[in-house]
């Protein structure tokens, strides 16, 4: 029995037929890579047919938007393709640009409720139009040449490759690619890309050198504990930084059944980045995704801590030994929750380019001497910091509510169910509120059904027009009224059922109907956390009794310090 | 801490220390002022109904507060709170001040005292209740909201139902007591006793009385009651959470309604003073 991909179930184009795939092959990169070097479970045909997908795009059409989330690869196959690399409005990304209500507009708003109805105000951009396609909907820019003037550029000719980096790390975008003329591009599935870079040498070159070029310079510069470091350094850090990946990027549709497992059991399953007891082998800094800290606990393992995007394991180790001469293995293990990309950093650039400049409070304290654990010294000077009970760590790991930078955190012990802060709610949206109270309870804390603003936003893949994006000043994850198509990609992404769909109406509360299906129009909503208000979120500052707070979950600190005081 | 609006347990602890010493020493203030109004002969009274009438107007301000969520600058209800059960601990001073520590001895003015007791100690029950009575709703296996608990209680009658309206063979004694004693307790409301000091009781008489059932069923029966005693203990969870959130919004219905009574005869009290008392000198 041959064992196949599961993704390849569902294949990227299902029109995709043998004699395209025969075309591609002909053509580089393809046509230098070697077909035997395939496993036979993974065969380069198998993947061209199931991971690719082509699409023929006219003059205009956007292909890719800068700040996006992507999850896949593209070449130009033929056509000509611009990079807009900065300088594009917001509104031509298809989002919607953020104004805070004046203190007369609240009173209005206060004063005229509105009357649950989802009233929308549609307007398209000038420069923009739409046209639907046999696949998708596609936005395209009317009048290319005046909409990219003042932007710099750069162009993408036939046969280039783009958009590898931000689909393999999983980070946004960095550039808009609109089509220059008409032609065609190949899109690959990350999965199905990383696949042919593990077979491709060449490849893999050129993906690793993109990456340290645009990408780990940048990422390296922004993690803290590299903060002291010249350009010279960190250059030097950048040609030896190693980057691995860990798990499956394609959490989200595995969690909810693994969550069902032992806890006991699910830790063993996930793949163990640095194991206790072991080696040493450098510093390891959290690219993206998340990692789990466990101790080991007789026969099973003890969640001590998870780590997120900027967060690094085992400078204490390291540190220690640099310090004392020591030669001390792990002193706990990191494993991948889901995902994880990690950067290793060797010991030798940690000794020589990191160690030295870090200032003597940022290091961490020294490891307890067998002689200090005897004589009880080691509990007076060594004293663990104040961290989640297991449970709730191990809960929020499972859950993956880990991965909420703006998490709705109700304490039960306190609150009185007055739902003040759902009425606050709806009166900041037109009656309409954003969340419903309830939600995944450990113990006394409740996560609330209310957008948490991710830090993986799984939502933003797959947007056709970019009607869902990131603020990026305040990292406030936005649904665009203006630009939403009602597709549903983003509320079926959603692994925490955040999103929710609405039939909208007009501005006179005339319901929307789809004229070609009949149907009502509908339209993605979720929790904006009240962006437009100048108060902040709504509901938070409702809460007479101090019960909820809007938090960042990425990392254990806040929700700690908030329980413990 | 780092999130912007939240508070810690202990930066609570420290907000509770400031607005009580805050309180104390605005009481203290107020006696010392109502003492150097009657060493100067002049009317405490009027002094002391002004205070107190600002007092009553920030008190019932909150519920305004709360309906302007949306507006910058008005601080977060929280604090509001706070300071609405500080400076309601400091209207009962400058009540007595007001009152000169007696019972008054018109009409007028003993219902105001009167609804100014009620309303105050309304407050000091809701007090109590929003501090005891979440921590018990936690306990519970499930957190259900309010206004789903009718819907939750059809679908538990539904669940039961289909029990024994399914194909299979039943014995007729659990059948029997389904029929006479089960389903009034899951259709009919539980009752007022019960609404004001609920108690798993009855639950637990039902699901004793199912457990000793047992050697009169068939293991496929004795199944059939398992769930049927699991459906019993979630109606009673219902009912509990019904009572319990119930006294919570109910509470709150009367603590405003008092207060808006307060507010009106304090109006009253206050004209018929200036018109029939000379004013404040």
């Amino acid at each position: 029995m041959i064992s196949k991909p599961k993704r390849w179930d569902e294949p990227f184009d299902p029109t995709m037929t043998s004699a395209l795939v025969e075309n591609l092959l002909g053509i580089p990169p393809f046509s230098a890579m070697d077909e035997a070097s395939f496993e036979s479970r993974l065969p380069l045909r198998g993947i061209l047919q199931n991971d690719c997908r082509l699409f023929h795009f006219e003059k205009g059409d956007i292909i890719m938007r800068q700040g996006e989330y992507g999850g896949s690869v593209f070449l130009l196959l033929d056509g000509e393709l611009t990079a807009a690399l900065s300088g594009l409005p917001q509104s031509l990304l298809g989002r919607s640009e953020t104004q805070k209500s004046s203190w007369w507009k609240s009173i209005a708003t206060i004063l005229r409720p509105g009357d649950g109805i989802e009233r929308r105000r549609l307007r398209t951009d000038q420069h923009l139009g739409q046209r639907s396609t046999q696949e998708a909907t596609r936005i395209f820019v009317q009048d290319v040449p005046a909409v990219l003037s003042g932007c710099r550029t750069e162009i993408i000719q036939s046969g280039q490759l783009f958009g590898e980096v931000s689909a393999l790390t999983r980070s946004p975008r960095t550039t808009t690619v609109i089509a220059a003329s008409r032609g065609t591009v190949l899109e690959m599935r990350w999965q199905g890309f990383r696949d042919l870079i593990q077979n491709s040498p060449e490849l893999k070159e050129f993906v690793n050198a993109s990456y340290r070029k645009h990408s780990l310079a940048t990422h390296l510069r922004e993690t803290p504990i590299l903060a002291g470091l010249s350009e010279q350094q960190i250059e030097s850090v950048v040609a030896k930084t190693e980057l691995i990946s860990f798990g499956k990027m394609q959490w989200t549709s595995e969690h909810r059944s693994i969550a069902k497992a032992d806890v006991a059991e699910r830790i063993l399953r996930e793949p163990t980045i640095a194991t206790q007891g072991e080696y040493v082998n450098g510093l390891i800094l959290v690219r993206s995704g998340f990692a789990r800290v466990t101790r080991r606990q007789g026969d099973g393992e003890q969640t001590i801590e998870y780590l997120g995007r900027g967060r690094h394991f085992g400078l204490r180790e390291l540190a220690h030994n640099i310090r004392t001469g020591d030669q001390l293995p792990w002193q706990l293990s990191l494993r991948a929750v889901g995902y994880v990309d990690i950067l290793m950093i060797p010991i030798p650039v940690f000794e020589n380019s990191i160690f030295p400049n870090l200032a003597t409070e940022s290091l961490p304290s020294l490891f307890p001497r067998a002689a200090d654990i005897a004589t009880g010294k080691s509990r007076r000077q060594f004293q663990r910091r104040k961290s989640l009970d297991t449970k709730l760590m191990e809960s929020l790991v499972e859950t993956r509510l880990i991965n909420g930078t703006q998490a709705m955190v109700i304490d039960l012990h306190r609150c009185t169910r007055c739902d003040d802060c759902v009425r606050a709610c709806a009166s900041a949206h037109d009656n309409n509120p954003r969340f419903v109270r309830e939600g995944v309870t450990i113990d006394q804390w409740m996560f609330a059904n209310a957008c948490m603003h991710c830090l993986d936003p799984v939502c933003m893949i797959g947007c056709p027009t970019g009607a869902i994006a990131r603020d990026t000043a305040s990292g406030v994850v936005q649904i665009n009224d203006q630009t939403c198509v009602g597709c549903q990609t983003c509320a079926n992404s959603c692994p925490y059922n955040n999103i929710k769909m609405v039939a909208i109406s007009d501005e006179n509360g005339s319901p929307l109907v789809d004229t070609e299906r009949g149907l009502p129009v509908l339209q993605a909503t979720k929790c904006d956390l009240c962006i437009n208000a100048s108060t902040g979120p709504s509901c938070q500052r409702a809460c007479p009794h101090d019960a909820l707070v809007r938090i960042d979950l990425s990392t254990s600190t806040p929700l700690s310090q908030w329980i413990e005081g | 801490m780092t999130i912007p609006g939240a508070i810690s347990r202990s930066q609570m602890q420290r907000r509770r220390i400031r607005y009580a010493a805050g309180i104390a020493i605005g009481g203290l203030l107020i006696y010392w002022l109502a003492n150097r109004f009657e060493e100067n002969l002049a009317p405490t009274s009027y002094f002391s109904g002004y205070l107190m009438m600002g007092i009553v107007s920030f008190l019932a301000a909150y519920n305004a507060r709360k309906k302007l969520s949306i507006i910058p600058r008005l601080g977060s209800s929280s604090q509001w709170m706070q300071l609405h059960i500080y400076v309601g601990l400091l209207s009962a001073v400058a009540f007595g001040i007001h009152v000169s520590w007696r019972f008054p001895n018109g009409v007028l003015e003993r219902t105001l005292a009167l609804a100014f007791a009620s309303t105050f100690f309304s407050g000091v029950y809701g007090l109590v209740i929003s501090r005891a009575i979440p921590r018990k709703l936690t306990m519970l296996r499930a957190q259900v909201i309010y206004e789903q608990i009718p819907v939750l209680k059809h679908q538990l009658i539904v669940a039961a139902n289909r029990l024994f309206s399914d194909d299979r063979e039943s014995n007729p004694t659990l059948e029997r007591f389904y029929v006479n004693r089960v389903a009034a307790f899951l259709m009919l409301p539980r009752s007022m006793t019960f609404a004001l000091q609920p108690s798993n009781r009855e639950c637990r008489r039902l699901v004793d009385d199912i457990t000793a059932m047992d050697r009169y069923l068939s293991p496929d029966d004795r199944e059939r009651s398992r769930s049927l005693m699991q459906i019993v203990r979630e109606k009673d969870d219902l009912d509990y959470q019904w009572a319990l959130q119930s006294r919570l919004k109910y509470w709150l219905f009367l603590h405003i309604g008092l207060t808006y009574s307060l507010l009106l005869l304090a109006v009253v009290h206050g004209i018929m003073a200036q018109a029939f008392g000379g004013g404040m000198r």
